[in-house]
């Protein structure tokens, strides 16, 4: 059992960079391959400044307001808290100054980030099987769901036990250690990491982590990288 | 894979476009490639690959409002073309067992693209307004468009005229001297409507002020309104002239997704401004042709005109209504009147207040459709739909959440400024029973006019 638990903390996650790295890139330059034609894409009124309303675009969702406000308030929400996620996870690698402007605890937003997600999630899922969202929904769409809720989830697990009923045997150190031991390349797993009570829970987390890493490039998630420039095109 | 054999529909075997060498079976991979090679672009590429399946287009494309149908729904119908692209166009994964393939596409594949690029979708844009990632399905199926168009397989309603405009310089094929004739015959009329002695209208006068191209329709079967828009520009003093060389605003080659065609067809209009030495170009009510003058060929030209933006008629008129150089009776119609916003001059063309300062220049009772502006719904006339006589009855299926719209504004006369809107709006009419009056506003200004 210790072996697949080595396997799936170090070389999977190994693994799971690359093809998210390799993936993305491919992705990219598939679209650059193209030659630039210059079919004009805007639509008017032309508003100015372009690229302020590209902002506004990409990270307010503005259409998705005026037309389905409920939708918008979980997708701001989710986005809002994937954001906060991804500093909590760099904090678990290492301080850092800017983000402790607010002073708080690591894990950030006390355990309900990963909550609010889990609604979102099952919020988007739910709406994948009402009309007309059901008659586009290709299957990859509702395992990203089901996969991304099952991340956050085991996630969530982890800092709902620390932070809600004091489970103190995986403290944030093992997790340092354990990261930045990945990130300098000489891996190396605290005891508490494989064979505490709540072990699985990481191994679990990580493993649908690496899934979901390794499935970004092939999906729709790829809308993380492709939607400003795609708003930037529309305001011309 | 084999070709199917089962019959092809008639209407979409019509031969040869130039620009489309023709279908033999052998060939048509060969052909479908090269539009693919010389269209897909980067921005298109970008468009197939950033959706994030979240269904909003669904509720922006009036084929849907109108008709509920899933297969309508804006993603769904680019789908098509990218399922198309892996499978028979990618360079690795067309040659994977059981999943690509290098041939010709089975005829079921291929109808499903005709009718999604054709048949479902007018290129409004509309839906590109509301998708988050600012995808514009209109554009995309555009591609759909050229392939299509590359193995001569489109509508008839796009085929002749386009050849036509090849052959005579209009879609009509009406002969210079009878465009000449009949400028000759619409000045005698204006001079006695007028009350003008040896009234003339200007043909290719040298270094005009503004170049007015007509619509051949205006120009063979309806020359009143032609005369409306002469009328106005006489009122207004205008330094204008017509060309016997270019008389044509309509470019259904931009329908068919050609680029190549639709440049050659307004290459015409740029040589006879060029000829003329005119200042500027102002286009009748058309929408499509607007639309490629304004922006298309400029874009695919690279470069800017070295003269002045085309304008639309309705934007000389409102500067008119502006700078005090036409009056008009107000409240010379009675009733609402509401504007209709031809997608191809209001979202894809940027002319949005103009018409609205017009309309309250001529009625205290102007309401607005819900949604208007840039959201407005395509009335469903639009993607070169009306020129083509097969279509009817999906039009007016298609134009459903155009005639409620129309219904909720309890409105009289649609003014709009397009001669496909106007066509598919009367249409509508009939089937909705709205018993609305449809007019350019072009007619409605004119008509006002205090002389
Ligand atoms: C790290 C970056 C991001 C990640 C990991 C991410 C992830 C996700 C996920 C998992 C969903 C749910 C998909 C579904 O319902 O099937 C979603 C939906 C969405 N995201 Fe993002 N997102 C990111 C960034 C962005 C950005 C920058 C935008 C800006 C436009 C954006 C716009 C949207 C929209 C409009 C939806 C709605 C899709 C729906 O309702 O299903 N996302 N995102
Ligand atoms: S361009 Fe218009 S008709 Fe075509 S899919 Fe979009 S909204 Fe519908
Ligand atoms: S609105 Fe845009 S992103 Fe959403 S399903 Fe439609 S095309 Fe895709």
């Amino acid at each position: 059992m210790q072996t697949v638990y080595y396997i799936i903390l170090v070389p999977m996650v190994y693994l799971a960079f690359a093809v998210f790295i390799v993936g993305s890139i491919v992705r990219i330059a598939k679209i650059f391959r193209e030659p630039p034609n210059p079919t004009p894409l805007e639509i008017h009124p032309v508003k100015k400044p372009g690229w302020l309303w590209t902002l506004t675009d990409t990270f307010l969702f503005p259409t998705v307001r005026r037309h389905k406000p409920v939708l918008w308030v979980f997708l701001m929400a989710f986005h809002i808290c994937l954001l906060l996620l991804l500093i909590g996870h760099l904090e678990l690698l290492a301080d850092f100054a800017v983000f402790q402007v607010i002073p708080h605890e690591i894990f950030l937003g006390n355990g309900f980030v990963g909550l609010i997600l889990a609604v979102c999630l099952l919020y988007f899922l739910f709406r994948r099987f009402v009309t007309p969202v059901k008659d586009l929904s290709v299957p990859e769409d509702y395992y990203l769901l089901i996969l991304l809720f099952l991340v956050v989830i085991f996630g969530s697990e982890m800092d709902w036990a620390r932070s809600w009923y004091d489970y103190g045997e995986m403290e944030v150190t093992d997790y340092r250690t354990y990261m930045l031991s990945l990130v300098m390349l000489k891996p190396e797993l605290p005891y508490s990491t494989t064979f505490s009570g709540h072990s699985f829970m990481l191994i679990l987390h990580v493993f649908f982590a690496n899934l979901f890493l390794m499935f970004f490039p092939f999906s729709q998630l790829m809308h993380a990288i492709f939607s400003l420039p795609m708003n930037k095109l529309r305001r011309g | 894979m084999q070709q199917n054999s089962k019959p092809v529909d008639d209407s979409h075997q019509t031969p040869k476009t130039p620009g489309s060498p023709g279908f033999e079976p052998a060939r048509q991979m060969a052909y479908m490639r090269r539009a693919v090679k010389d269209n897909l672009s980067r921005k298109i590429q970008a468009m197939l690959n950033s959706c994030v399946n979240c269904g909003m287009c669904a509720q922006s494309c009036h084929y849907y409002c109108s008709t509920g149908d899933s297969d309508v729904i804006p993603v769904k119908k680019f789908e098509k073309l990218t399922r198309l692209l892996r499978t028979h166009f990618h360079p690795l994964k067309s040659r994977l067992p059981f999943y690509g393939s290098k041939d010709q596409p089975d005829e079921q594949m291929m109808a499903a693209l005709y009718k999604a690029a054709y048949e479902d979708c007018t290129l409004c844009g509309k839906c590109a307004l509301t998708c988050p990632m600012g995808i514009n399905t209109g554009e995309i199926l555009s591609l759909a468009r050229a392939m299509l168009c590359s193995i001569g397989r489109l509508p008839s309603g796009l085929v002749h005229p386009v050849e036509t405009a090849f052959e005579v310089g209009n879609y009509l094929g009406l002969t210079t001297q009878d465009f000449v004739e009949n400028i000759e015959w619409i000045a005698e009329e204006l001079g006695d409507e007028i009350g003008v002695e040896g009234f003339t209208i200007p043909i290719d006068k040298q270094n005009a002020e503004v170049l007015y191209i007509p619509h051949p329709l205006e120009a063979r079967d309806l020359p009143f309104l032609l005369m409306y828009a002469l009328k106005i520009l006489y009122a207004a003093g205008e330094d204008y002239t017509v060309s016997s060389y270019d008389f044509d605003t309509v470019n259904y080659a931009y329908y068919q997704g050609s680029k190549d065609n639709m440049m050659r067809i307004a290459r015409r209009m740029l040589d006879a401004r060029e000829k003329l030495q005119a200042r500027s170009i102002a286009l009748a009510p058309c929408g499509h042709g607007y639309r490629v003058m304004r922006w298309e060929a400029e874009k695919y030209l690279g470069k800017r005109f070295d003269f002045p933006p085309v304008q639309s008629i309705v934007e000389l008129i409102d500067r008119y209504i502006h700078q005090g150089r036409i009056r008009l009776e107000k409240n010379k119609y009675e009733g609402p009147i509401t504007y209709h916003d031809p997608c191809n001059i209001a979202r894809r063309g940027g002319v949005i207040e103009p018409p609205r300062n017009v309309l309250h220049a001529l009625t205290s009772d102007f309401v607005e459709m819900q949604p208007n502006r840039a959201r407005n719904f395509c009335c469903g006339g639009g993607g070169g739909l009306a020129s083509t006589g097969d279509f009817g009855k999906l039009r007016v299926t298609a134009g459903k959440k155009k005639a409620e719209q129309i219904r909720q504004t309890g409105a009289k006369i649609v003014a709009t400024n397009c001669f496909n809107c106007m066509t598919q709006i009367r249409d509508l009419s009939k089937a909705y029973e709205l018993g609305i009056e449809v007019k350019s506003v072009v007619e409605l200004v004119s008509e006002s006019l205090i002389m």
